[in-house]
């Protein structure tokens, strides 16, 4: 779906447990929104992320659910949270970037 | 929700801006209401009246040094004289004493004579004309009346009459001596009309043309008292058919001055006051005068009979101006006055003629009523303002310490300047403004109060309901769970235990275990995303559907995977996922197939103590990605090799000072096992481990441990 225009970047702050991942779906969810209207693709910045519980995971599939073509990029994740996203098997259906 | 409980315990909470503009509002129509109200009952001349009144009796005039004198024809002096009314020429020998002998500077009779001399030798004559002899009889109409004499007298004496202004309704049956009202005689040079505001009678009761026409002063005694019954004022000037009348107070200070002009005081139309010689008397503009009333001094008034009696030292009468009038046990003129409830007419006068003299009349200003409503507004503008905005004792002691203002200027006005303000209208005013705005916070502030508790209330039923409903999510989750003993006994040659451990948050946990036609063990461990009772019924659904497939593709778990993800595909309308394990063991080849969609890696545990993370290359959730093509892998497990499948709830239980628990926590807890391990051991050991680490802290998510030994050889 990319025409050519850089990736949306959405950057969420601090960590996305019990108490914050509704906040963070509803952003995302938005975020998602915004990258459909303009045909780009959706880059998550987890450069200031120190940690996500599965209830963030959750907040990522709805956002995949939604995406209808627009490609979700998950980058910058830390150690910690490459690992929730190799046990939970999502860089299987996301993209993870170093960057 | 304690932030609601704090704020429903407060005593006033913070009111919003439209509440705080409703009781503005209140208050201000409240004030506008009594102002109206004070206006249309004409409340302000009584309301104004109590308070003068109570200044008067606090503050009485000092009467001490009057200059004016009552002699007072009371019991006694009937006693020594006779029975009224007297000889008019008793009343001339009176005259003449006080001015002879006492040196008077002015006489005022408080009394009118409309009738000839009952004691006139002519009508002694008329009563007995068939009993004397005529010569008698005409030796006796030969004697001068005494009228004549007492008009003599008069006519050589300063002396001012009384006259009395009547009604057109009193003329009716009060027969005037002078039918032509046109005819009485005024003494006093008014140097200017008075204004047609000024009381005016048609006609005025007067004593007989022989009187009548030798004073050198004539004054109005209609001392009327107000609606209520008190005598506050005295009249300073009249008209009588349209022509200037003097009070009888001010008449007489001006004779006994020796002055002969009045001057009236005449703004737009208005009388506003008179004045006399150097004084200028404040005058209403009825042409009435309100007086400060003092109490009557010892000394105050002297007995006619004294006036008569030989020898009697009359020297402080000397200068003075004396009120000759009635005050024996008979007499009707007696009045209430603010300072008394029974007061004679003589003396009110002599007071009013003092008051003149030496100044002690009070002033109703024109302004005052104006002042007042301004006063009240403004005042009940700033509690309006300031009430609703106040905490605590600032709240009442502004309004308190503007009202003590309000009253300390009308008595200073009262004290100082003799100034008639009243206090009670604007405090009225403002206090309508003060009781409505006071009525408005304490409603708006119960209703807020009201609010929050209801607020607090559907809070409490939302948490009981969260509360029930969690209790309800924990039952469906452990009810659908085998319970431990049965794990020991599915199948021969393997040791499996478990244990779900709900946190009190988040259920959805699940595992199961259970032997397959053929002999093989299925096992599973399962979590669910969310929480509650969705959570809790999906978890359900999952555990069913999963043990479900598979025993219907009879383990084969590839076929399994595919009937898993349609069914729970069909059934996951909330948009959840869940993270699976299910594996398929072989107990005697030791043939392990697994599948794992978004979980955990299990934990090897190889006869050697050694302990190992089964790499699963497995999937994402089920839910979150339907398409993807999951794999199924094999591994072996040799005889006395086991696996320990966890949830996050145990990676992921953190410590009070927030360390994770971690695989290497695990890892740490299984090596410790030894060589004898059983399965029960491995599920006890883990879960006394990551419990003894939270250190009593709520866990966030549940504990889930399934432990599987292949018996050893």
């Amino acid at each position: 779906m990319s025409e050519g225009g850089a990736p949306m970047v959405f950057q969420p702050q601090g960590k996305i447990d019990e108490t914050t991942w509704a906040a963070f779906a509803e952003a995302l969810t938005a975020a998602v929104e915004r990258a459909k209207t303009e045909r780009r693709d959706l880059r998550i910045d987890f450069s200031d992320v120190p940690y996500m519980s599965s209830r963030g995971l959750r907040a990522l599939t709805l956002a995949r659910k939604g995406a209808d073509g627009v490609e979700i990029v998950l980058a910058g994740a830390n150690a910690k949270l490459r690992e929730v996203f190799a046990i939970s098997r999502y860089d299987k259906i996301f993209r993870v970037e170093d960057g | 929700m304690s932030k609601t409980v704090d704020a429903a315990t407060q005593a006033a909470p913070a009111l919003e801006r439209g509440q705080r503009r409703r009781i503005r509002a209140a208050g201000f129509l409240a004030s506008l209401i009594m102002l109206a109200l004070l206006t249309l009952l004409k409340g302000n001349e009584r309301l104004g009246n109590v308070t003068f009144d109570a200044y008067q009796r606090l503050h009485p005039r000092d009467l001490a040094a009057m200059k004016v004198k009552a002699v007072d024809i009371d019991a006694a002096s009937l006693h020594a004289i006779g029975s009224w009314p007297w000889s008019r020429y008793d009343l001339a020998r009176l005259t003449e004493l006080l001015v002879k002998k006492g040196h008077v500077a002015a006489i005022g009779f408080d009394m009118v004579f409309p009738e000839e001399d009952r004691q006139a030798p002519a009508r002694f004559a008329e009563r007995y004309a068939t009993d004397l002899p005529p010569a008698t009889l005409a030796q006796l109409r030969a004697l001068p009346s005494m009228d004549k004499s007492f008009a003599d007298v008069i006519g050589a004496s300063p002396v001012v009459l009384a006259r009395a202004g009547v009604t057109a309704r009193e003329s009716d049956f009060i027969e005037p001596i002078y039918k032509d009202a046109a005819q009485l005689p005024v003494e006093a040079s008014f140097t200017a009309p008075l204004p047609p505001t000024v009381e005016h009678w048609p006609q005025a009761l007067s004593s007989i043309p022989a009187i009548e026409e030798v004073g050198h002063g004539y004054g109005l005694v209609n001392g009327e008292p107000d609606p209520d019954g008190i005598v506050r004022h005295v009249p300073a000037v009249g008209l009588v058919n349209g022509a200037a009348n003097a009070g009888f107070a001010l008449e007489l200070a001006r004779v006994g001055q020796g002055l002969d002009a009045l001057t009236p005081i005449v703004a737009r139309d208005a009388l506003h006051g008179v004045r006399l010689g150097t004084r200028t008397i404040p005058v209403r503009t009825d042409g009435r005068f309100l007086l400060h009333f003092g109490r009557w001094p010892a000394g105050g008034a002297s007995s006619a009979a004294d006036v008569f009696r030989r020898g009697y030292d009359l020297s402080s009468l000397a200068g003075k101006i004396v009120i000759v009038g009635l005050t024996s046990g008979g007499s009707t003129d007696v009045v209430t006055t603010p300072l008394s409830a029974r007061d004679f007419g003589p003396h009110i006068q002599a007071q009013a003629v003092d008051a003149i003299l030496r100044g002690g009349w009070l002033e109703r200003p024109a302004w005052a009523l104006v002042a007042e409503d301004a006063a009240g507004l403004l005042l009940a503008l700033v509690v309006i303002l300031w009430f609703p905005r106040l905490d605590g004792i600032a709240a009442y002691a502004v309004p308190v310490a503007l009202a003590l203002i309000v009253l300390a200027v009308s008595a200073a006005a009262f004290l100082l300047l003799a100034l008639l303000l009243d206090p009670l209208r604007p405090l009225l005013i403002a206090g309508a403004a003060a009781a409505a705005t006071f009525v408005g916070l304490l409603a708006e502030t119960m209703a807020t109060q009201r609010r929050l508790r209801e607020a607090l209330h559907t809070q409490q039923l939302a948490a009981a309901r969260t509360a029930g409903e969690m209790e309800a999510a924990r039952e469906i989750q452990l009810g659908m769970l085998q319970p431990r003993e049965n794990l020991a006994r599915i199948a021969p040659g393997v040791d499996v235990d478990a244990l779900l451990e709900p946190a009190r948050r988040v259920g959805g946990d699940f595992y199961d275990a259970f032997a397959l036609d053929d002999g093989r063990v299925a096992f599973l461990v399962g979590d669910v995303s969310g929480k509650g009772v969705d959570a809790a019924l999906f978890m359900a659904l999952s555990k069913a559907l999963a043990e479900s497939a598979i025993r219907q593709a009879a383990g084969d778990l590839a076929r399994t995977i595919a009937l898993l993800v349609a069914d729970l595909g069909r059934h996951n309308a909330a948009d959840m996922f869940v993270t699976m394990l299910i594996g398929v063991l072989d107990v005697t080849s030791g043939a392990l197939a697994l599948f794992s969609a978004g979980h955990e890696n299990p934990f090897l545990l190889r006869a050697d103590g050694r302990i190992e993370e089964l790499v699963i290359e497995g999937g994402p959730p089920i839910g979150t990605a339907d398409d993807f093509p999951y794999d199924v892998e094999h591994k072996t497990l040799a005889p006395g090799e086991g696996l320990v499948v966890i949830t996050d709830g145990i990676v992921d239980a953190q410590a009070v000072d927030g360390r994770s628990f971690d695989r290497a926590g695990v890892e740490l807890v299984l090596t410790r096992l030894g060589d004898g391990w059983l399965a029960r051991g491995a599920v006890d050991a883990l879960r006394s481990a990551v419990r003894a680490f939270e250190d009593g802290a709520d866990p966030y998510d549940d504990l889930t441990i399934l432990a599987l030994r292949r018996t050893p050889a």
